[in-house]
């Protein structure tokens, strides 16, 4: 069974941003993710464990900033 | 194997089940389609369904009053591989939020009640699910600790 990162995303430089994604790629610092929520893009600036792991989720928290690009 | 149980075992609210027990669940399992916008759960409302998104996006709203006026807040969107409305599975309250099709999305609907029925009746069943709710709701629980 393939291996899927559950993430709760904060965007720390706008209060109350953020979202839960499922990735089936591991997720780095410096990757951009795209928000749902406002299709805004943000750069991946640190990631920890949220919870250990369960099956095959993995479980992460990921603190992210605003960049200029849009989709 | 058909394409419905392979795509269950993407969702956490399955976590641990046999093939086995995956074919129990398969026969309770609709999918629809919504339309962006279209709501698919009104804040207090009864629980029926819950759902399992397999395409598209949808909006979590809660309505805040605010100095006597109503507004609505988006507190989280859902992508595929998520689940919403399992709550009502927990405690059969009312809806706490609208949940709202944020693009044309494509659903798993699950009725509760027969879900519930097949958890009592294979109780191994029902200990693996009202396990892996509380694990979700734990998880969405921290993300809302850290979001604000």
């Amino acid at each position: 069974m393939m291996t899927i990162y559950k993430l709760s995303i904060v965007v720390s430089d706008k209060r109350g941003v953020g979202g839960i994604q499922n990735l089936d790629k591991k997720p780095k610092i410096g990757d951009v993710l795209t928000l749902s929520k406002d299709k805004q893009c943000y750069k991946i600036t640190n990631i920890t464990e949220i919870m250990p792991p369960r099956g095959h989720f993995i479980y992460l928290h990921v603190i992210c900033k605003t960049t200029k690009n849009r989709s | 194997m058909t394409d419905i149980q392979e795509l269950l075992k993407r969702y956490e609210l399955f976590i641990g089940f046999t093939d086995d027990m995956l074919s129990k669940i398969i026969h309770l399992c609709q999918v629809r389609v919504y339309e962006p916008d279209s709501i698919i759960i009104e804040q207090q409302s009864s629980p029926i369904n819950f759902y399992l998104i397999k395409d598209g996006t949808v909006d979590v709203i809660t309505k805040l009053n605010v100095d006597g006026r109503i507004r609505e807040m988006v507190i989280v969107t859902l992508g595929a591989g998520q689940s919403f409305g399992e709550m009502g599975l927990v405690d059969s309250g009312l809806r706490s939020a609208t949940v709202k099709a944020s693009a044309l999305s494509e659903l798993v609907v699950v009725n509760s009640r027969e879900f519930l029925d097949l958890c009592e009746k294979d109780t191994d069943i029902g200990y693996r699910v009202m396990r892996n709710i509380a694990a979700d709701l734990s998880f969405k629980i921290r993300y809302q600790n850290l979001i604000y």
